[in-house]
């Protein structure tokens, strides 16, 4: 009788570990594909988002030119340009819309997440260039100029053949009171089997005039795909904001003074010039009344024209010629370029989270080559699921 | 008598135990032979949708019927590789309206037996009319058939 108690109590501790394996082994494999099935449904989320994104113009049609701006009037979120009739092609005032500095007003990440019904979701975008380009500065006269700019894929692995590199400069002299505005080109170099070439070029400055500002746009193109950034010879484009900020929205140019700005005299706007993918061209010539002047209070804080036509141009840059007090240095001409991030290249560096769904399960991550303002970008999404 | 019984009863459990396993041993088999979501048939529509979004850009800038009609197949190399995602390798052949390849050079990517290596090979297929310089003039109709095959290196 003992016996067979003995049996049963170890068949039924046999039974036991058997069921608790069972247990926690099948679910396990059950989870596998449970797994599978929410990366499916996490594709095909990314999927419809990246479509609603970039195939989309969203409500109001024309949401990304409302000045002000006010995100809660936008009822659905799309980027596509209304007036075309192709797919890919985003209105470039929609996608400033997605850069945080933009001082005009950007549309919040959780603000996208609750039009585009991602609450449970978060997600990055980012419109790059479809290559990559860095430059270096090999000289410090802003009279011989000396770059070399850099292309490779955004992998890191060389171009083939090569890449053809054009440069624009533009340079300001002075003489007396009278400030004036001067192009340059170096064109058609080729990068070498590392994907480098050196641009240089020295600068011609009439007899009587002084040198004030220089900067350089390039304009790097592989088999006519181009990309266009820019740099400044005599410092760091930060140092730039305190003399203006320059916005575009839409056919209006805006130009005001950052708040903490110094030294704080008078501006006066000189010259506007727009570059394209492929042109430099004057927009506006300042006549230095006080219909083109910038200061504090007296209602001179922004100056504002609106320039019919100026989105057929597809501005890539702006760059403003400004008459104003650089610290220690007195009144000069100094060049301003506008907006961020575009003199790098980009046009979206990295909107949403910037965790990159770091820590997620899974990411899903998807590309479209898309344009904008004429130009070729890739556009990046990566989607994770952020509450199970 | 005794012995019997409880030899009867150990046969029970062992059978038990066996029956579990066998039961444990059809579930993880089936788990294992269990289709999991159609992943690559996913990765094909996707690589599809990426090949024809970048044949259809190449084509809006003018881009793609300059460098077919004019035979620039080192360009047309060199512009899909920057616009195709880094990780995706391909392989593009251009034909006439006979059925005649145009290209006479290798307009790919990557490691040839990948194509064929693959499970989720993606092939897109993309028509030009014609092609003329000007804009604005009319091209004269001399369609070229671009067969664009895309896999995930």
């Amino acid at each position: 009788m003992a016996g067979e108690i003995y049996d049963y109590i170890a068949g039924l501790i046999a039974i036991g570990v058997i069921f608790v394996s069972a247990v926690t082994i099948i679910p396990n494999m059950s989870y596998v594909n449970v797994l599978c099935v929410d990366q499916q449904q996490l594709r095909n989320t990314a999927l419809a988002t990246l479509k609603a994104m970039l195939l989309e113009p969203g409500c109001p049609a024309d949401w990304g030119t409302t000045d002000p701006f006010d995100q809660d009037e936008v009822q659905r979120f799309g980027l596509a340009y209304p007036l075309s009739s192709s797919f890919h092609v985003l209105d470039p005032n929609k996608v400033q819309r997605l850069v945080e500095e933009n001082p005009m007003g950007y549309l919040e990440y959780g603000k996208m997440r609750e039009l585009l019904g991602l609450e449970d979701y978060g997600f990055s975008l980012s419109i790059l260039p479809p290559f990559n380009v860095t430059w270096t500065k090999n000289s410090e006269d802003d009279l011989n100029l000396d770059f070399t700019v850099r292309a490779v894929q955004n992998d890191g692995k060389p171009i083939r053949p090569k890449a053809n590199v054009d440069a624009t400069i533009v340079y300001a002299t002075k003489k007396s009171n009278m400030a004036m505005l001067y192009f340059d080109f170096v064109n058609g170099i080729s990068t070498n089997p590392l994907g480098e070439c050196t641009i240089t070029k020295t600068l011609t400055v009439p007899l009587g005039e002084e040198l004030q500002d220089v900067l350089v746009v390039f304009r790097v193109s592989v088999a006519d795909v181009a990309t266009v950034m820019a740099a400044y010879q005599k410092c760091q484009s930060e140092e730039f904001a305190e003399i203006a900020e320059i916005n575009v929205v839409g056919e209006n140019i805006t130009l005001t003074i950052p708040p903490d700005a110094q030294p704080r005299d008078a501006r006066w706007v000189d010259n506007m010039i727009i570059i394209s993918g492929s042109t430099a061209m004057f927009l506006y010539n300042g006549t230095r009344s006080n219909d083109d002047k910038l200061t504090w209070g007296q209602g001179y804080e922004v100056w504002e024209r609106r320039f019919k036509g100026l989105e057929s141009y597809n501005p890539v840059l702006i760059i403003g010629s400004i008459w104003a007090v650089e610290e220690e240095e007195g009144r000069a001409e100094l060049l301003v370029m506008s907006p961020y991030p575009n003199l790098l290249g980009s046009r979206v560096l990295r909107y949403g989270d910037a965790s990159g769904g770091r820590g997620a399960d899974f990411t899903v991550k998807l590309q479209r080559a898309v344009v904008i303002s004429r130009m070729t970008y890739i556009a990046e999404l990566t989607l994770w699921k952020e509450f199970q | 008598m005794k012995k019997t019984k409880s030899i009867n009863g150990q046969m029970r459990i062992i059978e038990a135990i066996l029956a579990a396993f066998v039961i444990l041993f059809a579930i993880t088999f089936i788990y294992a032979f269990a289709v999991t979501p159609l992943s690559p048939p996913y990765e094909t529509s996707e690589l599809e949708k990426v090949g024809h979004n970048v044949l259809h850009d190449l084509d809006d800038q003018r881009l793609l019927t300059r460098f077919v009609y004019n035979e620039e197949w080192e360009n047309l190399t060199a512009a899909l590789m920057i616009s195709l995602p880094t990780d995706v390798y391909f392989n593009l052949t251009v034909y006439d309206s006979g059925g005649l390849v145009v290209n006479d050079m290798s307009i790919s990517y990557g490691d040839p037996e990948v194509f064929t290596a693959s499970s989720s090979a993606a092939s897109v297929t993309y028509i030009t009319p014609g092609y003329s310089k000007w804009k604005e003039s009319m091209a004269e109709y001399d369609p070229r058939i671009l067969i664009l095959q895309l896999v995930r290196g």
